[in-house]
């Protein structure tokens, strides 16, 4: 009889731990479930739309106010992205850039006041660019860009008279840019150099992305992609609480098609190829991207550049840069600037990694192979 | 047993029911992801079409200026069948069959676009 009441306690005594364990267990994993089913529901989504810049645009902003997103997102399209590329654009005859470029093309040496910030800032920007990059990039390349209208319905390979005649209106080193009350006044062109005119298009969807991250965080927007035709910039970590992955294009494959990807957050990504705009005449492909030297598409060693960079403006200008450079030179330049995050795809499909990338950075087409520059 | 214990294990093994029960609703409701190809022109969508199943067509996308684009849907695919732009670049794309695909003609401001779910969140080019 004693025994039996022993018995029974002893199992009195070991069922409440049990129970109390599976209730904690159930607990959790009701906790997991809430997570899981509730998580998608918290986060909101707005995208815009539009064509802008010369390409398609997209913005994508994730939070849970639903109308301060569609606030947010229009007001980065219309007062960030439309008011910008009036300011910028060479293809808009009432643009800053084609005031001053109007006012080059008549005279040696003229001075364009009243140049509102963002056009001034840029310019100065793309110009101490041009200095680091020892001219590969060159924000008065355009008569060069105009003469051979790649990517236009009147592309052509121009003449080598024409082409020196261009290349003689190209000198970053001829355009000097003062502030002055708020507002710019930019000096273009010498004694030797007339006609000249600035083209933004190699920094500025750069600079429009970093426009359009600063007024986004300021909305309160913690969470964003922008995607300016490829130049990409990333807020916060993505809505699945993990890094942004972002797909590189491969520059011998189809659009949409990658060598491999980068995890990042609060960065942005951009990449210039070859591939990306050419046209093919008597066999011979002809790029859009110029070599200020030569006047004519750069003769590269390399396939694709791209560049990590909080400044936008920056990873834009330095893409084109670092293109023309070349391989050796690209390599000799970022081992100087270790501030400056880069993957180069060389010809012989070898993909060069900086230190910085090398964490993020996965190659997925097998038949590359990864180096880490030195 | 105590009575207090039967009721927690009674509360415990329906709390289990009932996570179940969630997380079954959660994946069995939710939103099937059809590949689903949206075209947009000016950034303003002209027509979606669920990919999965869908009939084959061809249908032409006019724009300003005499443009116009040839669309073709065909075994779940869709691509830009022929166009009167300069490059062609869009017919070039070829075929477009995977969540995240897109072509562009940029001249007659065309886009189409494959929703789903990409295997990446974005791409550079």
């Amino acid at each position: 009889m004693q025994q039996k009441a022993g018995t029974t306690n002893l199992t009195k005594n070991r069922i409440k731990p049990a129970v109390l364990l599976a209730l904690a267990a159930v607990l959790v994993l009701a906790a997991l479930a809430a997570r899981v089913v509730f998580s998608d529901r918290k986060t909101e989504q707005v995208e815009r739309d539009a064509y802008k810049l010369g390409t398609v645009v997209r913005i994508s902003v994730y939070g849970q106010n639903r109308r301060s997103l569609d606030k947010a997102a229009d007001d980065a399209l219309e007062r960030g992205i439309t008011r910008l590329e009036n300011e910028f654009s060479v293809n808009i005859a009432s643009s800053e850039i084609s005031r001053i470029n109007s006012a080059s093309r008549g005279g040696r040496q003229i001075t364009v006041g009243g140049v509102p910030y963002d056009t001034g800032y840029l310019v100065g920007r793309a110009l101490e660019i041009a200095r680091e990059t020892g001219g590969a990039f060159d924000p008065t390349v355009y008569p060069i860009v105009k003469l051979w209208g790649i990517g236009t319905d009147h592309a052509r390979v121009p003449s080598d008279a024409q082409i020196a005649d261009a290349r003689s209106r190209i000198s970053f080193g001829d355009v000097t840019v003062l502030k002055t009350n708020g507002t710019y006044e930019i000096k273009i062109g010498s004694r030797s150099r007339r006609q000249m005119a600035l083209d933004l298009g190699g920094i500025a969807k750069g600079y429009v992305a970093d426009v359009l991250a600063e007024m986004l965080r300021k909305d309160g927007i913690k969470c964003a992609l922008i995607d300016l035709g490829g130049n990409i910039y990333v807020i916060g970590e993505a809505p699945q609480g993990r890094p942004w992955k972002l797909g590189i294009q491969h520059p011998h494959k189809p659009r949409g098609e990658y060598f491999g990807t980068v995890d990042v957050e609060d960065t942005s990504v951009v990449t210039s190829g070859p591939y990306e705009r050419f046209f093919v005449k008597n066999g011979v492909r002809y790029h859009h991207i110029f070599d200020p030297q030569t006047g004519r598409p750069a003769r590269s060693d390399l396939e694709s550049v791209t560049i990590v960079s909080r400044v936008s403006a920056n990873a834009d200008a330095l893409c084109t840069a670092l293109f023309v450079m070349g391989f050796d030179k690209s390599a000799a330049f970022l081992a100087k600037h270790r501030d400056i995050q880069a993957l180069l795809v060389r010809s012989d499909r070898t993909v060069f990694v900086t230190k910085g990338l090398e964490s993020v950075f996965r190659l997925s087409d097998p038949s590359m192979k990864q180096e880490t520059l030195k | 047993m105590k009575r207090g214990d039967r009721t927690m294990l009674i509360l415990t093994v329906a709390l289990f029911a009932v996570c179940l029960l969630m997380l079954g609703g959660h994946f069995f409701f939710a939103e099937r992801d059809d590949l689903t190809a949206v075209i947009s022109q000016n950034g303003r969508v002209l027509r979606t079409i669920r990919l999965k199943g869908a009939k084959a067509e061809e249908f032409t996308v006019k724009c300003a200026g005499g443009g116009w684009n040839r669309i073709r849907v065909a075994d779940g695919k869709i691509c830009m069948a022929d166009a009167n732009c300069p490059d062609r670049d869009c017919v070039k794309r070829g075929l477009l069959g995977t969540a995240g695909d897109s072509s562009v003609c940029l001249p007659h401001r065309l886009e189409i676009r494959l929703s789903g779910t990409p295997d990446v969140d974005g791409a550079t080019y």
